[in-house]
């Protein structure tokens, strides 16, 4: 297996608060380029072929007026450009 | 009462009353100095120099932060323990005014020390209007007149002269300051969002003929703390040279309620830059493929660490990059929330009572 960077793309909830009843929700994003397919890489790295494996973490923080659901922060999250896929 | 004087208006509110030690004029003052926050800042750079594959070295100082607002101490002597009242005559009045509140309040030696935050820098100062128990200001500060009215408590005090310019308040009222300070996204790559953009929060009070005489009694309880985070990482092959890479920053800014004379019956709360910081740590390896081996494997154990990073970042490898957090640590009192917002009391008067 070849040691290199490898994460799983999307976002999770870092902190929840109801503060005088507005829902602070702090997310963190997660955008990766794709991995390569097991036996091409290989053949990648055995020909020293330029190549990289970007990961990019970033922090969102969202305020509702009610505890939101899954697709509503994803909503905010598209509305905010957040794309999980760092095309080459 | 058995005896003693009361006095009261039309709508029953209590005008004077002699058991009651009322505020009188202590004087008008100006600042001592001026001062801010300085800036937490720090960071690391470790073997990025001549990296392959888009290291990124951009933005490691202030850049894009928020600038920050001035404190201006002010020394009221005040002949005993209860502090001044002190309010704010703002350098200008209406909706491009700064923003200024009192921060702090405290005795030092036989005065007290005030600190009046405002949201920008700029060429004029606010004034503080002091005001003090009667019992607490010297009796030359009365005027010459052998007329007026004072009155005297139960125990033989006085507790209101007429001479020596009580407090009148003809406004006031309760504001709420906004919640977040910036809303909206906190950054996007290396480049950080945190200015304030928040709407001004108003409220109104009876209305005054003349906006730039009026001065205002609102000390700052609101505060708001907000934090921008981003990590990249990258790795694999340059130029037949293995490579890796990894940089992480946390940005923040620490934000104080303040407050302005927005019209002659309109008063105003937002936010201003109080503190400010940027920390970030950025290492990178690159080798010939035969020796990248040891080199990469120490960069895939890399840690965050050091005295300055501890509480501020947690142990970072490729195995744990999905979850790296940023804690608050030593210099965040909380982030991307609020406090104090509701509830802030605020009283209106004329300098030229006073002047």
């Amino acid at each position: 297996m070849i040691n290199e960077l490898s994460v799983t793309a999307g976002w999770e909830i870092t902190n929840s608060e109801l503060n005088e009843g507005t829902y602070l929700i702090t997310v963190q994003t997660t955008s990766c380029e794709p991995d390569f397919e097991e036996a091409l890489h290989t053949q990648m790295h055995n020909d020293k072929v330029n190549h990289t494996h970007r990961v990019e973490l970033g922090l969102e923080l969202l305020e509702f007026d009610h505890n939101p659901t899954t697709a509503e922060i994803q909503s905010v999250l598209d509305a905010r450009n957040f794309n999980p896929v760092i095309s080459r | 009462m058995a005896q003693g004087l009361l006095v009261k208006n039309d709508n029953g509110d209590v005008l004077i009353d002699s058991e009651f030690t009322h505020y009188h004029f202590l004087g008008k003052h100006t600042h001592a100095s001026v001062t801010q926050v300085p800036d937490i800042t720090g960071g690391s750079t470790a073997n990025t120099g001549g990296i392959g594959g888009n290291s990124p070295d951009q933005n490691k100082g202030m850049q894009n932060m928020p600038a920050k607002g001035e404190i201006y101490i002010y020394s009221v002597p005040v002949n005993g323990t209860n502090p001044p009242l002190c309010f704010i005559k703002p350098t200008s009045t209406g909706s491009s005014a700064p923003f200024a509140g009192i921060v702090v309040t405290k005795q030092n030696g036989s005065n007290w020390e005030i600190r009046v935050f405002q949201s920008a820098v700029t060429s004029d100062s606010p004034v503080l209007y002091c005001f003090a128990p009667l019992s607490q200001i010297s009796n030359s500060a009365a005027s010459g007149d052998t007329y007026g009215l004072q009155t005297f408590n139960s125990s033989g005090a006085a507790t209101f002269d007429s001479r020596i310019k009580p407090l009148r308040a003809p406004g006031g009222g309760e504001i709420t300051s906004p919640g977040l300070a910036h809303t909206g996204s906190l950054g996007s790559t290396w480049n950080v969002s945190l200015s304030v953009n928040a709407s001004s929060v108003s409220t109104s009070f009876a209305t005054q003929s003349d906006a730039n005489d009026l001065i205002y009694y609102c000390p700052s309880l609101a505060h708001a703390c907000q934090k921008y985070e981003y990590q990249a990482a990258d790795s694999g092959y340059y130029s037949g040279d293995r490579f890796s890479w990894h940089r992480s920053d946390i940005w923040w800014c620490f934000y104080r309620s303040c407050f302005r004379i927005a019209s002659t019956s309109s008063f105003e709360a937002n936010y201003g830059v109080f503190a400010r910081g940027h920390f970030y740590k950025h290492e990178a390896a690159e080798e010939p493929w035969y020796n990248f081996q040891n080199l990469f494997g120490a960069l895939l154990g890399f840690l965050f660490g050091g005295a300055v990073f501890a509480g501020l970042f947690v142990a970072i490898s490729s195995s744990t990059f999905t979850n790296v957090s940023v804690a608050a640590g030593n210099y965040l009192p909380y982030s991307n929330s609020y406090r104090n917002t509701s509830g802030n009391a605020f009283m209106i008067s004329k300098a030229s009572f006073y002047d």
